[in-house]
């Protein structure tokens, strides 16, 4: 039997684990290994012990995040309630709650406004006479502009979102249904909206008592929420614009002071390169730079043939976008030997844990360059696209 | 072009280095609403996120001390990154539990359900062992297995006198976890 170079303990197992050889040693000890059984399962031991110890180490940084975010909110609750504090503060939801409630209903009433309403009192309090619309009436149709302006006002709201308190008390919205009235300011423009179209001051903001109204954009671009401000809905841009006049609506803060970000749809292609290259030496692994990707592409496709299967890399650079960013994106569709089409999807710049099929890896080898990895028979052909710069950034 | 060096981003990465645990938290606190706030957006509920969270800062210390990492982009950015992949692999997964029948990758070196079980054997005996070792043990080991820290770090970061030390002192660890493990499971070989 062949006496055995590589003894039990030795560091070479662990440092072949880590990739950490030399690429001399690493042939070596691979030509090494082809002959020795003994160290092959050695390493097969080594392996799998190295793993275990990760598991576990990955379990106890696990504890140690919870431990910590335990800790910390137990820290951040206040447990040192005095009793004078106790009654200060039942002493101001009792007392200067109401009043200051009292003080400011009294102060926001806006005397323009109440005349406006048919169905309000002087007061401020609803009333159902046989000449007024309950509010049922009007959930069941619109109140057309016109037909307020007639009454000495101009809100331009749907019935549903009519600007007054009282309304508001007896019908509050919740987010979700601001997010459905979004939905459908999107697909249909109602009266209100018609009616702003023909009006030359498109962006501004108009006081109705309690309610500003905030518009910005098309005139068939908004729904206007009951809790006292607009929602900004632009028809033609994406997700992030919806999210955004949301969360400004939840957060309070007016829609007009957001960014907004336009974002033109996918471009045909204006730029392609098409590159045969010759077929490809026989060795392990190839790796092929697929250049630089400069800041203003877009998109980026990727396309690779080989013989047999079929792999097209999607590249995808995105701007940021509010205080969630958006990453670079890798989008894989790879049709296999049994013409099955498989889609992947990874975001740069790539953790360990990018998923990436047998045969092939990315890497970002710089903060411009991409490289892709794969064994040789899998890709022959490259094929690149790129399409038009990012669309500008509004304000 | 992204500038290499960002102050707080900075700060943190050094503070790995420095083996400064309570950055774990901090990191949590700091990126929890961006990262839980994506996995929700895409189909996870609020305990997923937190989970991805957790793993991604695993992932983030791993690479720091393993000498991996580089500061190339908005440590935000890089995080977030990891947990989307995470994510989408986590989505994956769960699609596969679903069917089974449909082949979601090319790879198919996959261990297979009894060698999997196998292993988690073995991690479960393994992890008992490692408590019974002592603590400094555990530790050596976590930080030159784990973290991939090289042994001049560990004597440092351990006080030991010089880096022979750690590395005897490693292999004297290994050898008495291996021999807990064998005494858990007398079938268990000596590695």
């Amino acid at each position: 039997m062949k006496s055995c170079t590589y003894q039990p303990g030795d560091e070479i197992y662990t440092d072949y684990i880590r990739d950490r050889l030399s690429s001399a040693e690493k042939q070596v000890f691979e030509g090494h290994l082809q002959d020795c059984a003994e160290c092959r399962q050695r390493l097969e031991d080594e392996r799998r012990f190295v793993n275990g110890i990760k598991v576990i180490g990955r379990h106890d940084m696990k504890k140690e995040i919870q431990r910590q975010i335990a800790e910390r909110k137990q820290e951040s609750t206040p447990v040192d309630w005095t009793i004078a504090f106790k009654v200060a503060a039942v002493m101001f939801f009792l007392v200067l709650m109401p009043g200051m409630i009292y003080l400011l209903n009294d102060y926001y009433r806006v005397p323009v406004m109440e005349p406006s309403y048919p169905f309000q009192s002087s007061r401020g309090v609803m009333e159902e006479s046989a000449d007024s619309p309950s509010v049922d009436d009007l959930k069941d149709r619109e109140v057309s502009v016109q037909d307020l302006n007639e009454a000495g006002t101009k809100p331009a709201v749907s019935a549903d979102s009519a600007p007054t308190r009282e309304k508001r008390s007896l019908a509050p919205k919740s987010t979700k249904d601001i997010a459905g009235r979004s939905a459908k300011a999107d697909l249909s423009v109602d009266q209100s909206s018609t009616e702003l179209a023909d009006d030359p001051n498109i962006s501004r903001t108009e006081q109705h008592g309690f309610m500003e109204k905030i518009v910005i954009g098309k005139e068939n671009d908004y729904g206007i929420a009951s809790t006292g401000q607009a929602v900004v809905i632009h028809e033609e841009t994406g997700r992030a614009d919806e999210e955004k006049s949301q969360s400004a609506l939840i957060d309070g803060i007016r829609t007009d002071e957001f960014d907004r970000q336009e974002t033109s749809p996918p471009m045909n292609v204006n730029y392609q390169l098409k590159k045969e290259l010759p077929p490809l030496p026989e060795e392990r692994m190839k790796a092929i730079p697929m250049g630089n990707l400069a800041k203003d592409q877009q998109v980026r496709t990727m396309h690779f043939v080989s013989d047999k299967g079929q792999l097209t890399i999607h590249y995808s650079q995105q701007e940021t976008a509010g205080d969630l960013e958006s990453t670079d994106s890798f989008k894989v569709h790879i049709l296999n030997y049994d013409d099955e089409q498989i889609t992947m999807e990874w975001y740069l710049p790539f953790g360990v844990d990018a998923d990436f099929p047998e045969g092939l890896h990315i890497e970002r080898t710089n903060e411009n360059s991409l490289q892709v990895i794969f064994k040789p028979h899998h890709v022959f052909i490259i094929h690149l696209t790129q399409s038009r710069p990012i669309a500008k950034r509004l304000k | 072009m992204v500038s290499l060096f960002r102050g707080g981003d900075q700060i943190i990465i050094e503070r790995i280095r420095a083996n400064d645990r309570y950055v774990l938290g901090d990191l949590f606190i700091k990126f929890e609403k961006l990262i839980v706030h994506h996995i929700q957006s895409n189909g996870g509920t609020r305990d997923d996120g937190a989970d991805i969270l957790q793993e991604s800062i695993i992932v983030l210390w791993q690479q720091v001390v393993s000498g991996k990492f580089e500061l190339t982009s908005r440590l935000s950015t890089y995080l977030l990154a990891i947990a989307k992949n995470k994510w989408l692999a986590e989505l994956r997964r769960r699609r596969r539990l679903v069917n089974e029948n449909i082949a979601d990758d090319l790879s198919d070196d996959k261990p297979s359900a009894l060698e999997q079980l196998v292993d988690d054997e073995y991690v479960r005996r393994l992890h008992k062992a490692m408590e019974h070792i002592q603590p400094l043990c555990r530790q050596i080991l976590l930080l030159f297995y784990f973290e991939e820290r090289s042994m001049e770090e560990i004597a440092q970061l351990l006080n030991f006198a010089n880096t022979n030390v750690a590395k005897s002192k490693k292999y004297q660890c290994k050898k008495a976890l291996q021999e807990i493990l064998i005494q858990l499971n007398p079938v268990e070989k000596k590695g």
